[in-house]
């Protein structure tokens, strides 16, 4: 056979695989840009409801609610507010269940967090894999107060710190053998909500 | 030789395309930590009194110095605020400094608190003395948000101004 026919060959089978593998590693970067992307805007609606609810605390019109916070754990925290403004104060609950999963969850670290307002409850389904409540007893601290906060400790709350790491539903692999990699995005912020001033 | 010019080229700017996109990727993720810690520090000095001489007396009484604005303090923190922990006022955290690690990324925090001008809406230029008007600006970097690859940290700067009668 012509030599450089054969080189030819192996010079178009070269390019032909490299063009392949480009197209293929683009098209994963893609999908990683695409699904990061989608969990920050998941991320994002649940902060945008935190701090709609979080700085309200002990709300209410033409004064404060005494006995605001109900309960308050690394999962759970329920506290009184009048969150719309309408002259009544309801009771708000935000709570990490680890042990309730999706039922369409196909990543098997994600868990629900429950927002209730009066009663009326809402799964947040949207990837949350952690999920943590701290309290503070001073501006700046960085130690928090130890939890469950018992109900004569509720007054030296003036912080409160949410953590949440949201993960994808599917995993990305770049290889068919790579272990599951689920993309991650993580939030911190701690609140100083006005009625927790303690002047 | 041709062919390979070109696929070369392809490959060279599919990896470019790739970092620019991974670069994007970390950059909105640590962006949106970076607004959420500005964010903290603003409220947190917006909890406490205006100046030292208007912090609180034992019955939860703001005191009112003589003269307004002449009375109010020098900027930063008073005798024995030596950490975030002591600061009682909001111009505690001029010149406070720190260095905190979110999710295993440093971040390098400033703060600057300045008397700014009642009579200049438009720019709020810094006061020559006291005014009744104190702004704060927390500037926040991360050697993982960079202007170009290998170049200077971006600075992210965000200022809150707060006024002493509208407290």
């Amino acid at each position: 056979m012509n030599f450089g026919i054969v080189i030819s060959y192996v010079i178009a089978a070269f390019l032909t695989i490299t063009i392949i593998t480009i197209t293929y590693t683009v098209g994963f970067s893609n999908q990683e840009v695409t699904t990061t992307l989608m969990k920050k805007n998941h991320s994002q609606a649940i902060q945008q409801i935190l701090i709609n609810d979080v700085p309200k605390i002990g709300f209410k019109n033409m004064g404060i609610v005494e006995d605001m916070f109900i309960t308050a754990t690394t999962k759970k925290i329920s506290f009184k507010a009048d969150l719309d403004n309408d002259g009544d104060v309801e009771v708000i609950i935000w709570e990490y269940k680890p042990d309730k999963a999706p039922e369409h969850a196909k990543n098997p670290h994600v868990d629900t967090v429950t927002r209730t307002v009066d009663g009326v409850e809402t799964d947040i389904t949207v990837g949350i894999t952690n999920f943590v409540i701290r309290y503070y007893d001073t501006y700046g601290s960085s130690t928090p107060m130890s939890t469950p906060i018992s109900s004569s400790d509720y007054e030296d709350i003036v912080q409160i710190e949410f953590e949440m790491e949201l993960q994808s539903d599917f995993s990305l692999n770049y290889r068919a053998s790579d272990d599951d990699n689920y993309v991650t995005t993580s939030w911190r912020k701690r609140f100083s909500p006005v009625n927790l001033r303690p002047n | 030789m041709f062919a390979m010019i070109i696929v070369s080229t392809m490959a060279l700017n599919a990896n470019r395309f790739i970092q620019i996109n991974n670069q994007t990727l970390i950059e909105g993720q640590l962006e949106s930590q970076v607004v959420a810690y500005a964010q903290d520090i603003i409220e947190e000095s917006r909890a406490l009194a205006f100046d030292e001489e208007t912090t609180y007396d034992n019955q939860g009484n703001s005191i009112v110095p003589v003269n307004i604005p002449t009375g109010f303090s020098f900027l930063g923190p008073d005798a024995g605020e030596t950490d975030r922990t002591q600061y009682n006022d909001f111009d505690d955290y001029n010149g406070h400094e720190e260095t905190v690690t979110i999710n295993t990324v440093d971040y390098f925090v400033d703060v600057v608190v300045e008397y700014v001008e009642t009579n200049d809406y438009e720019t709020y230029t810094v006061a020559a003395g006291k005014s009744t008007l104190k702004r704060i600006t927390v500037n926040i970097e991360s050697n993982f948000l960079k202007k170009n690859i290998g170049g200077a940290n971006t600075a992210y700067n965000f200022s809150f101004i707060r006024s002493y009668y509208a407290d």
